[in-house]
């Protein structure tokens, strides 16, 4: 028979675990959401108003690129307009909330366009966060030509997508790249420039001669390419502005290509051949001054520069296949950072300066992946028969790349990923396609 | 540390101690009651003949009398002993119930009997019969499209204050290129030049928009005062080594009586939590509502490496009244305050309609801290 004392305490202790706590607890409820979901946000954008008499049709044509800029990033999805109960009859209308909500929109793009009779046009905007029932960071107008009505269209798309994303947007850019025609064995290439989204493209260069590589200027006004209009590859700089083009100091009995800009604008990284091998080498646009930074038996290719211009990414056959090395932009010990199965090559540093983007070749595939820069989580974005050539979006976040199809009638064309692997896009060109490069965002 | 965490601790520690003294002195404290033979009853088979003749001379239940087949006769036991104590009852207590009243025999005597007849089927043995929805002579209204207005009350009685005006006009062309660039002064509108809203703009539907600041009086089920039992007096003799059950029970009591006049109340209340706190069930039921609505799809790379801290104080009925931004871990500012958006979005989002929490325990829910952690959900 247990004894009583014992008993007691038993009861007392028992009591204390209820009472414990009731006593002890103090503060908030706290939960942990670990999981959520990724789905495209619902946005609304009703067109925009036409605010004078001859606006209407730009009002419309600026609605539809905006529409179209932001879902075709893969993160927003436009609620209908037949879906849509509230009407937007004036830009300064106050905004229905609970009709923007009972349709499940959670955010709201309002925007107006007028023209004056110098014929220069105003587009404005709001953007509200529906959920919480408040605008969403200050109203913005831009103002130009009637003919410049897509970079505002582009404008009003990149200031959505930066306030609800917090990121940089990318839509008022251009592409440069190598337009295709002809048949393949006589296939005829010339460089051809355009709005990210395949809009307003005007051909750089004629099909008299090969070009390959266009890489854009930061600034963005003018393009690096290699030609074969002698016969052997060189490079040449193109001035957007004039379209002329001029080549770029070179030596006797070498072969120069795979050029690349410096972040400054200011130098150029290219491989020279010389007596069968291949180095980097840095040109200093405005003096001329060459600087050899590799001088191995090795070839070494397509470098690329870091966002901070300290330290240059390459791709080199040194351990025995193509691989990827990080040295300093000074030249010195390069460090190799891939070590998967296959062949790596293209490398492209992110402008976020974090990740690396390089093709992949692996037991008969290719593909499009990304990597941190010490080699580390290397995730692949694509994979087909020919995935090439990557080409990062001004924000980051988004890679452009060449991608052939298999078979006597495959050809190639432009293709878009997220840096998530999500969204595959093609880009609209006339033709076949190669060699993207991706302008910085346009002042 | 405070008080009354020291005192809970003691008393935490000597429950935990008390439980480690039962477990090992268990076996000589509590000794289990001897167990109870079990009764074991052989079951004897009976031809159909003879149930037959049982059942005849039974009481005046209805025999459903299922045809069933002749059973084959089997061998009888040497010796038939009493059935288990439910199954006392003769032999011929057993006897087929209507089919609509059969219920599954899992009695251990088995007497094979025939199912029941086609009327059964293989339907449940109590069939559920849903109830027979019966037309409305009302007729249901029809749902407009479009809320209907209503008439009189004008919930905005001014002119809508025109929003926020714009940036002047730029002189030229593109010149605000990056949001952060884009504060140009704004210059205030001409009132005059300023549409008002129409008189018809106060016919507006009362949105939430709309709706007044003022607190709204809600019958609150929590109780205005603590209904703790009032401490009791303290004893006047604290020995300087009171026995261990004396210590406990003054801890006890200083804890109660602390916890009864403390008016650091949960939610800052100026009164303590009463009952017992969320069940984990109740807790797991709201991290449910809530993750469905915390959309990450349009969050930047760098806000999927911020964990965001999220405070909600929460009405009665369950709604967010406020939502705010407590602290981040990670990224940058401006991640920090994209994340931040995310969360909230998700709270207001799939609160409207309140979430699933017991009412009896809203001082335990009045006000929430939500870790919004997008770990497990970024990109690698």
């Amino acid at each position: 028979m247990p004894y009583p004392s014992t008993i007691a305490v038993l009861f007392l202790a028992a009591l204390g675990l209820f009472a414990a706590p009731a006593a002890a607890q103090d503060g908030p409820l706290r939960i942990e959401i670990t999981e959520g979901v990724i789905e495209p946000m619902p946005v609304a954008i009703p067109a925009f108003v036409a605010e004078t008499g001859g606006a209407g049709e730009i009002a419309q044509n600026v609605t539809r690129v905006v529409a179209s800029d932001l879902t075709g990033t893969g993160l927003f999805r436009e609620i209908p307009r037949e879906a849509h109960i509230a009407r937007v009859s004036t830009f300064d209308a106050p905004v229905a909330y609970a009709d923007w909500r009972a349709i499940n929109t959670e955010a709201l793009v309002t925007g107006a366009v007028a023209q004056g009779a110098d014929g220069r046009i105003v587009v404005k905007f709001r953007l509200f966060d529906v959920v919480s029932g408040q605008p969403l960071g200050d109203g913005l107008q831009f103002a130009g030509p009637a003919e410049q009505w897509r970079r505002m269209a582009h404008k009003v798309a990149d200031a959505v997508y930066s306030r609800i994303t917090g990121e940089d947007g990318y839509f008022d850019s251009r592409v440069v790249f190598v337009a295709e025609s002809g048949p393949k064995d006589a296939r005829q290439k010339q460089l051809a420039i355009m709005d990210y989204d395949g809009a307003n493209l005007s051909y750089l260069t004629d099909t008299s001669t090969i070009v390959l590589a266009p890489r854009i200027a930061p600034d963005g006004a003018s393009v690096l390419y290699t030609t074969y209009e002698t016969g052997f590859p060189r490079i040449n700089l193109l001035d957007l502005g004039s379209r002329m083009a001029r080549p770029l100091p070179e030596q006797p009995g070498t072969m120069t290509f795979a050029p690349r800009f410096s972040p400054d604008g200011a130098r150029v990284l290219y491989s020279l051949e010389r007596g069968g091998n291949t180095d980097l080498y840095e040109l200093e646009l405005s003096s001329g001054r060459t600087v050899r930074l590799t001088d191995t038996p090795s070839i070494e290719t397509a470098p690329s520069y870091s966002p901070d211009g300290s330290r240059i990414v390459f791709e080199s056959d040194r351990s025995g296949t193509q691989q990827l090395y990080i040295m300093p932009a000074s030249g010195g010990a390069a460090e190799r950072i891939s070590f998967g199965q296959g062949r790596y090559g293209t490398p492209v540093w992110s402008p976020r300066g974090d990740i690396i983007a390089f093709t992949k070749q692996n037991a008969g595939r290719f593909h499009i992946g990304v990597m941190r820069t010490d080699g580390s989580e290397e995730r692949l974005l694509t994979a087909s028969f020919l995935d090439e050539g990557p080409t990062w979006a001004p924000n980051g976040r988004v890679i452009m790349f060449t991608r052939q199809t298999a078979g006597a009638q495959g050809e190639p064309a432009l293709y878009s990923v997220d840096i998530s692997g999500r969204n595959l896009r093609r880009v609209p060109t006339p033709g076949p396609a190669s060699d993207p490069a991706w302008s910085p965002l346009l002042p | 540390m405070e008080r009354g965490e020291r005192i809970g601790l003691a008393v935490s520690g000597g429950a935990h101690a008390a439980l480690i003294l039962s477990v090992v002195l268990g076996d000589w404290l509590f000794s289990p009651p001897p167990l109870r033979d079990v009764e074991i009853a052989q079951v004897a088979m009976m031809s159909e003949a003879e149930f037959q003749a049982l059942t005849a001379v039974s009481s005046a239940a209805p025999r459903a009398a299922p045809e069933a087949p002749e059973m084959p006769a089997a061998p009888e036991l040497s010796e038939a002993t009493p059935a288990p104590a439910p199954e006392q009852a003769p032999p011929e207590a057993v006897q087929p119930l209507p089919p609509d009243e059969a219920v599954p025999d899992d009695a251990p005597d088995v007497v094979a009997l025939a199912p029941p007849q086609a009327d059964v089927q293989d339907a449940p043995p109590n069939p559920i019969v849903a109830p027979v929805e019966e037309p409305s002579e009302q007729t249901l209204p029809t749902i407009s499209p479009r809320p209907r207005e209503r008439p009189a009350d004008r919930v905005a009685p001014r002119p809508a204050d025109a929003p926020e005006p714009d940036a002047a006009p730029a002189p030229d062309v593109v010149a605000a290129t990056r949001p952060d660039e884009a504060e140009t002064p704004v210059e205030e509108p001409d009132p005059a030049e300023t549409p008002a809203a129409p008189e018809e703009a106060g016919t507006v539907l009362e949105t939430e928009e709309n709706r007044t600041d003022e607190p709204v009086e809600v019958a609150s089920s929590a109780p205005v005062s603590s209904l703790r039992p009032r401490a009791r007096p303290e004893r006047a003799a604290a020995t300087d080594e009171p026995q261990e059950a004396d210590a406990v029970e003054a801890a006890l009591n200083e804890a109660l009586a602390d916890a009864a006049t403390d008016p650091q109340g949960t939610g800052g209340t100026g009164r303590a939590a009463i009952g017992p706190p969320l069940t984990a069930g109740e807790t797991e039921e709201l991290i449910v509502a809530v993750k469905q609505c915390w959309n990450l799809g349009a969050l930047s790379t760098d806000a999927l490496r911020t964990v965001v801290t999220v405070g909600v104080t929460m009405a009665p009925d369950g709604t967010p009244d406020d939502v705010r931004f407590l602290g981040a871990e990670g990224g940058t500012q401006d991640s920090a305050a994209q994340a931040f958006e995310a969360g909230r979005r998700a709270v207001l989002r799939c609160g409207a309609r309140g979430f699933p929490l017991p009412p009896e325990k809203y001082d335990h829910w009045r006000d929430i801290e939500i870790v919004f952690n997008p770990e497990d959900m970024r990109l690698r």
